[in-house]
């Protein structure tokens, strides 16, 4: 009991002690605010990163950062805001910038007035009173988050009449157009001529009402209708009608009757008016590079002492990786070789893959397929991260390969069979016989389930292979009647044909009747059966793309010759040529 | 004494791990229900007692036109259509996606795998061979990988002395990497060329093709007609 009572007062003595001594430390927000699109969007945001690492990204068009203490080397508030205009000013940025004590000063401050503007801090309030209350609409609109809106929670605003009728926003001032043709002009008299430079809580500028943000340009940073601020405008508006015109008269207001009538919403909103708030600065995570360089003594010429280099750099750039919980999705190969030239090789995964035995395979069997044309004096990898790959597995669907398996199989075959020559076959939209095209395997639609594979499932075709009878109708009769009316159902040991096609047709010499029916073929290869014709079908008449240099025009047969061999043989109509297009079997 | 002999024998090359030779699954043992790729033939079917194999090299063998192919498309569309992902290395690039398609494999689904283009500068058969080498190796890069229902090696218009030329060791191999999978794996080829101890052999003729119409005009081609003869190790009643 002794020892309790002797730890709680040297508490109250260590809290006295500190509450008499230490003073907080003074804070100083700025707001960067473009009133059009970026060129880049993270433009801005490479702006404040050149003053501060705490910066708050709103959307490509506004950035709040915490410049505390940097009055060390820049000198006061209006010099830190010179030196952030002119900085946006070398990037091409046309921004307007506030400086403030408070961040909603500062945000809202920067979306109302052009050029630059510093409040002194504790003359928030002051600074904000002559703004129009229309001015938090911006809270709204650019980029608030969540917790923002937790400020302003849905009150009796909801319960209003009907939608406000007068609201409307007010158009820009005239000085702004003024101070913007400035800075596009490349002149930095806006940052550098002190009369430009508004500093508020010394001057009390006329009210001015805000820019309205262009609906096109919120850059997807508008809140769901379920937020709280999805009502601001509706909340305002009905402030306005009420007769309230300017933030000072709304920081006025009491408290308590504004709740009584708006809810919980009112007091928030006075805070804001006030310039209070609503919490700290949440900084965003600064973007980070996962890439890994090496410098050789001497030059790599060959791929297996490359290996082990490329283990070496990616084994490091996997473990980044995963502490990141990411993977990469594309991975840059940059190598620099003795003759001052640099081998670019990029590598785009089908999924994210922080393995580093797959990345290195995936690299070596690239660099096989592309080998550089001289000796590597250094080794660069730059991944592209992307965020980690989530995998439910199925107890009833069938295991399929992983992507890491799947990308290592076709960077293999592709380097043992040639670029091109492995993938997935697709049907194009072609009425040419035999037109196919080989995709690329890993866009992802092997992950799918049997419903989508079987709804990518062709219509039925004819019996002589030829695709859908939208492209190719069925055969029919001189007299009129259709074939396939007339054919028997075909026993449970009876397939259709499938064709096995030469993809240089084999040119054969053929006897035909005055009609055109072969009766007899022969061709130059010997492991082709030949001779007399037993059956022949056809003829089917295709012809196409007769605009190009590629046009055909052939009629097409099926026939059995001595042996039971079918050939599927056309005739070039133009030039009266035979080929054997391949083999039903 | 002389069957405890030889199970002393296999014993001590599973420990050394000499047992390349040797199969985990003895030829007689029956497989399961639902470990076959059916061909959708019931009377074929029936004769490899639910299709074909999976875990097991298999063979389909028959001279042009006996409906060699046609088994194997409908194959692969058995096996794709229960939402697996199918392989077909295509030894001298005559897959024909369209007359596929139409039998109804869904192309989706189907890796295909093709044959080095022919060049002139090379004599033909020592382009068959290198060919066939390539072919191999993809067989064996895709078995290695996993994760595959049907995986097929189509040797059919690859002349017979470059099939019997291979060493036999190449089949031992592709079996023991089929061996205990999932994967059925499948020759095509003119003549019976391998199969493992588990899997089938399927042996067409030609001369199955079927017409319709009455008349020379009115012909049309309806399809093969399959003559199987299936050989395969005999299994447990």
């Amino acid at each position: 009991v002794v020892l309790i009572v002797s730890f709680k007062l040297q508490t109250s003595d260590f809290k006295l002690q500190t509450s008499d001594t230490i003073m907080p430390p003074p804070t100083l927000f700025a707001c960067l605010y473009l009133p059009r699109a970026a060129p880049r969007s993270d433009a801005l945001a490479a702006v404040a990163l050149e003053f501060s690492s705490r910066i708050e990204a709103r959307g490509e068009r506004l950035v709040l950062c915490d410049v505390s203490g940097l009055e060390r080397l820049f000198g006061d508030a209006q010099a830190i805001g010179v030196a952030l205009g002119r900085a946006a000013i070398r990037r091409g940025l046309a921004a307007r910038v506030a400086v403030a004590g408070t961040r909603v000063a500062a945000w809202i401050i920067a979306t109302a007035r052009p050029g630059l503007t510093v409040v002194r801090p504790g003359a928030e309030a002051a600074a904000l009173a002559p703004l129009a209350v229309e001015t938090l609409g911006a809270l709204g609109e650019a980029g608030s988050r969540p917790d923002d809106a937790s400020e302003i929670p849905r009150g009796r605003a909801r319960r209003r009449r009907g939608p406000a009728r007068h609201y409307r926003l007010a158009p820009a001032p005239a000085a702004e157009t003024r101070g913007e043709a400035h800075v596009e002009a490349g002149v930095e008299a806006g940052f550098s001529r002190p009369d430009s430079v508004s500093v508020l809580g010394r001057v009390q500028p006329s009210a001015q009402r805000p820019t309205p943000i262009p609906r096109q340009a919120r850059d997807g940073l508008s809140l769901s209708k379920a937020s709280a601020l999805s009502d601001l405008p509706s909340l305002l508006a009905t402030l306005t009608r009420w007769g309230v015109r300017t933030l000072g008269e709304l920081a006025a207001l009491p408290p308590s009757a504004l709740a009584a009538r708006v809810g919980t919403a009112g007091p928030a909103l006075c805070r804001l008016a006030r310039g209070e708030d609503p919490r700290p600065l949440v900084p965003d995570p600064e973007p980070r590079r996962f890439e890994a360089s090496l410098d050789l003594e001497w030059p790599i010429e060959a791929l297996e002492p490359l290996s082990f280099v490329l283990a070496r750099l990616v084994e490091p750039l996997s473990a980044d990786l995963e502490r990141a919980d990411r993977g990469a999705v594309a991975l840059a190969l940059d190598l620099r070789l003795v003759t001052r030239e640099t081998w670019t090789r990029t590598l785009d995964l089908p999924a994210p893959i922080r393995d580093p035995r797959v990345l290195r395979t995936l690299l070596l069997l690239d660099l096989e397929s592309h080998p550089p044309p001289a000796g590597i004096d250094r080794v660069a990898i730059e991944a592209t991260p992307s965020p980690g790959r989530i995998v439910q597995y199925s107890l009833i669907e069938h295991p399929l390969p992983s992507p890491e398996q799947l990308s290592t199989l076709m960077a293999r075959l592709t380097a043992l069979m040639g670029e091109g020559r492995s993938g997935v076959p697709a049907l194009v939209d072609s009425h040419r016989p035999g037109a196919f095209e080989v995709r690329a395997l890993g866009d992802g639609r092997w992950a799918m389930g049997k419903a989508v594979a079987s709804a990518q499932r062709p219509a039925p075709s004819t019996p002589n292979g030829a695709v859908a009878s939208a492209q190719r109708p069925a055969p029919s009769t001189p007299n009129g009647a259709v074939a396939s009316a007339q054919r028997p159902a075909p026993s449970a040991q009876c397939v259709p044909g499938v064709l096995r096609r030469f993809r240089v047709p084999v040119v054969a010499t053929v006897v035909a009747l005055d009609e055109g029916r072969p009766v007899r073929v022969t061709t130059g290869r010997q492991s082709l059966p030949a001779g007399r014709v037993e059956q022949a079908a056809g003829p089917w008449r295709t012809s196409g793309e007769w605009w190009r240099p590629s046009a055909w025009d052939r009629d097409e047969w099926d026939v059995v010759v001595a042996g039971g061999t079918v050939y599927r043989l056309s005739r070039d109509r133009a030039r009266g040529t035979w080929v054997v297009e391949g083999i039903v079997d | 004494m002389a069957i405890l002999a030889r199970a002393d024998l296999e014993s001590l090359l599973r420990t050394r791990k000499l047992d390349g030779t040797l199969t985990s699954v003895r030829p007689w043992d029956e497989a399961p229900a639902g470990e076959a790729v059916p061909t959708g033939l019931d009377g074929l079917d029936a004769q490899l007692g639910g299709g074909v194999p999976r875990g097991h090299l298999s063979s389909i063998a028959g001279p042009p036109s006996s409906g060699r192919s046609s088994l194997l498309v409908r194959l692969l569309a058995r096996a794709a259509g229960e939402g697996e992902l199918v392989a077909l290395v295509d030894t001298r690039d005559r897959f024909d996606p369209e007359s596929a398609a139409a039998a109804g494999l869904d192309l989706s689904r189907l890796l295909w795998i093709r044959g080095g283009p022919v060049t002139s500068a090379d004599s033909r058969q020592a382009t068959i061979e290198r060919q066939v080498d390539r072919a191999v190796k993809a067989l064996t890069l895709v078995l290695q990988a996993g994760g595959f229902g049907l995986v097929a090696l189509d040797l059919a218009d690859v002349p017979d002395r470059i099939v019997r030329a291979l060493p036999l060791t190449t089949w031992l191999r592709l079996a023991r990497l089929v061996e205990g999978s999932r994967t059925a794996g499948v020759l095509v080829g003119a003549r019976p060329i391998a199969r493992s101890p588990g899997g089938a052999s399927i042996a067409l003729e030609a001369g199955g093709a079927r017409w319709a119409g009455a008349n020379d005009h009115a012909r049309v081609f309806d399809g093969l007609a399959l003559t199987p003869r299936v050989v395969q190790a005999r299994r447990a009643s």
